[in-house]
């Protein structure tokens, strides 16, 4: 691919990059939703565990105050070796008188407690708490009732999550690598099924990259594409289809040209070895010569047109012009010619047309030009001028002449093409006139059309577009 | 007149030569542009004519070195190169005229005379001619004192080949500067022009005064 990569090529981005970053964004969402998901899920139920574990405690001891106030000592848990204690208690009396507690929870003072609350009142949760030496406890408070005192003893319990803590920072460093582990194996997979799903593409690339102009007529459909390559393939075999057509067209048009020329070199060739065969008289010299420079002649306007037509992007400079001034040129030019077979050139209408004044002489003469060849004597030809609604002209060219077969029109404007009827009448023409006035008409965004019946004539029209804004008063150029 | 051609192709430099040699101009040949180069700083030219496609160095290069060393000799450029921009390109350089090949002769040699100025066009109110007059003040055309009755355009057409006499228009010129038409069209509408001129100016005296020139043109000329 890279092969044929020009050097002026834009950057871009590479597909494979583009749907890797896809994919690594994908993977990192699922992988931080499930597993913050499962991180928030367990933290939340140690928190629960935890909590009601407290609330649990602190309930027993209100029973054991309400009943077996001497019991209450045993409650209070002291170090037993090898058993490490999980949680503090402090009891205080109505006054804020320590009357036992844990060794620990010297460490936690009784401001550090959430407010306490009746048995009357559900307890809340706990409060969680950092203390100086990093040890994290979780704090919680009641009071507990004597009698119809309901503020008789205050009780605090304190549970050491120490560890729990330690375990779920532990958890999300896991996580943490999980998730860039999982981002790294997508990232591998990822490359690989790209570079997979996009083979066909090289393929296709290489395939293209093999076809020369010696085998446009083959067609990259016949392999068997993936689905979604369908519609490049059908554009790229669309795209071969017309360059086919236009190699076909282009060596039918040297084919055309080869015989054109051919004609008159044939022939300045013929005459000047048959003059040089024998011994001439001075005039049948110089007639020779006339004879060839009358074919030099043709051969030259046949390469001036030629370079004409092989020039897509000639410079023009388009100048609004009053189109009637400039038929009426045309026809007083033609009018002699026209008046010797008996024609009479009429023009109706008008209309402005921004165009080339020169190219548009041209276009117009070679119309002109070919309705008194092919036109018929005592006949008519009409140029009708009409400015359309949008600001552009359409001028046709009628003749009352002999018409055409309906299966010509379409290759009237073809370069060279000559119909065997315009071959007998006339034989002077180079069979580029109404390639030229196409060429012409595309220049100007316009477009030529033919309208012909057999035995009643033959229309030409040309459709210039409206003059781009901004161009205003008539300036025809006058020579 | 001295005239340099400076031309690599030797057929067309020797035809050149040739042609220009019967018209009374004495013709000096380079082949190359250095060679060129080199014999229009040290002579005296009164024009040159240059091929643009050239060994060695090219006619762009030529003329340029010549006008940056100050000669301001007339040059005429010959090119096979007929697009606009080259065309300009050479006009920009100081070229005064610009043809592309193939020219006609006759056309190299009007477009030399006009930068010669060696026919000053007649600006005169008369034109003359053996016996054939043409009043341009008054629109009218007589010969041998009689009035020929001709319409506009074959009035302008006579009135331009009376101003250059013994010169022989090609067609291309003559639909140009009589009908202002601009491309060079396969019909024959100024050979019918000219013939119907023919009957009113020539067939009804015995001195012919406009002659066919076969493939070239035509010339008004009193000698045949």
């Amino acid at each position: 691919m890279s092969s044929t990569r020009r050097p002026d090529a834009p950057r871009s981005t590479s597909i494979t990059a583009r749907l890797l970053g896809f994919y690594l964004i994908a993977t990192l969402l699922i992988l931080l939703c499930t597993n913050w998901f499962q991180f928030k899920a367990l933290s939340k139920d140690l928190d629960y565990e935890d909590n009601d574990f407290l609330v649990e405690r602190i309930v027993t001891l209100r029973a054991i105050v309400a009943r077996h106030p001497d019991a209450l000592r045993d409650q209070i848990p002291v170090n037993r070796p090898g058993q490490p204690k999980r949680h503090l208690v402090r009891v205080q009396d109505a006054e804020g008188r320590t009357l036992m507690q844990s060794p620990e929870m010297a460490g936690l003072a009784v401001e550090l407690f959430p407010p306490a609350v009746t048995s009357a009142e559900k307890i809340g949760r706990g409060r969680k708490y950092r203390a100086p030496d990093r040890k994290r406890y979780l704090l919680n408070a009641g009071w507990a009732a004597r009698g119809d005192d309901p503020h008789y003893r205050l009780i605090q319990v304190a549970l050491d999550v120490t560890d729990e803590d330690a375990l779920m920072s532990k958890y999300l460093v896991r996580t943490g690598v999980s998730v860039v582990a999982g981002l790294f194996v997508a990232a591998l997979l990822g490359v690989t099924i790209t570079r997979r799903g996009l083979r066909p593409l090289q393929e296709m690339a290489q395939k293209v990259a093999r076809i020369t102009e010696a085998d446009l007529h083959q067609r990259i459909r016949t392999a068997n594409w993936p689905r979604e390559l369908d519609q490049l393939t059908v554009a790229l075999d669309a795209m071969l289809g017309r360059l086919e057509e236009s190699f076909a067209r282009l060596s039918e048009f040297s084919a055309n040209l080869a015989h054109e020329l051919r004609t008159p070199i044939n022939n300045l060739r013929g005459e000047a070895e048959v003059a040089l065969s024998r011994a001439r008289s001075e005039d049948e010299y110089r007639r020779i010569i006339e004879s060839a420079i009358e074919e030099y002649e043709r051969l030259s306007r046949m390469v001036g047109d030629i370079l004409f037509l092989a020039r897509p992007d000639r410079a023009h400079q388009p100048v609004l012009i009053d189109a009637r001034l400039e038929v009426e040129r045309l026809a007083e030019y033609y009018g002699n010619l026209a008046d010797e077979q008996h024609t009479a050139i009429v023009i109706e209408g008008d209309g402005e047309v921004s165009v080339d004044p020169n190219l548009f002489q041209r276009a117009v003469g070679n119309l002109i030009s070919n309705a008194l060849h092919y036109g018929s004597q005592f006949g008519q030809i009409r140029v009708k001028l009409l400015q359309t609604v949008d600001g552009g002209l359409d001028l046709s060219v009628e003749d009352s002449g002999m018409g055409m077969d309906p299966a010509e029109v379409p290759r009237v404007f073809d370069r060279f093409y000559r119909s065997p009827q315009a071959r007998q009448i006339y034989n002077q023409g180079s069979g580029l006139g109404l390639a030229i006035v196409r060429s012409i008409m595309n220049l100007h965004g316009g477009s030529a059309s033919v309208v012909s019946r057999p035995g009643e004539g033959t229309v030409v029209t040309l459709r210039f577009p409206a003059p781009p804004r901004g161009e205003t008063g008539v300036s025809v150029v006058q020579k | 007149m001295r005239i340099l051609i400076i031309e690599d192709e030797q057929k067309a430099a020797n035809y050149l030569k040739k042609g220009l040699t019967e018209n009374g101009f004495s013709v000096d040949i380079a082949n190359d542009g250095e060679d060129g180069l080199h014999l229009a700083m040290t002579e005296q030219y009164d024009l040159i004519i240059l091929d643009v496609m050239l060994p060695v160095k090219g006619g762009w290069a030529v003329i340029q070195e010549l006008r940056e060393a100050g000669k301001e000799v007339p040059v005429i450029f010959l090119s096979a190169r007929d697009a606009v921009h080259d065309r300009v390109h050479g006009l920009e350089l100081g070229a005064d005229d610009y043809l592309v090949k193939p020219y006609a002769f006759s056309e190299l040699l009007a477009r030399i005379r006009i930068i010669l100025r060696r026919h000053p066009l007649q600006q005169a109110e008369l034109l003359k001619m053996a016996d054939l007059e043409l009043d341009l003040v008054r629109h009218k055309a007589r010969r041998g004192g009689q009035t020929l009755d001709l319409t506009v355009k074959e009035f302008q057409l006579l009135a331009l080949m009376l101003r250059r006499p013994g010169e022989v228009l090609s067609r291309t010129t003559i639909s140009e500067q009589v009908w202002g038409i601009n491309f060079d069209s396969d019909t024959n509408v100024v050979d019918v022009a000219i013939r119907r001129l023919r009957k009113k100016v020539d067939d009804p005296f015995p001195l012919k005064l406009i002659h066919t020139i076969r493939g070239v043109g035509y010339v008004i000329d009193e000698a045949a």
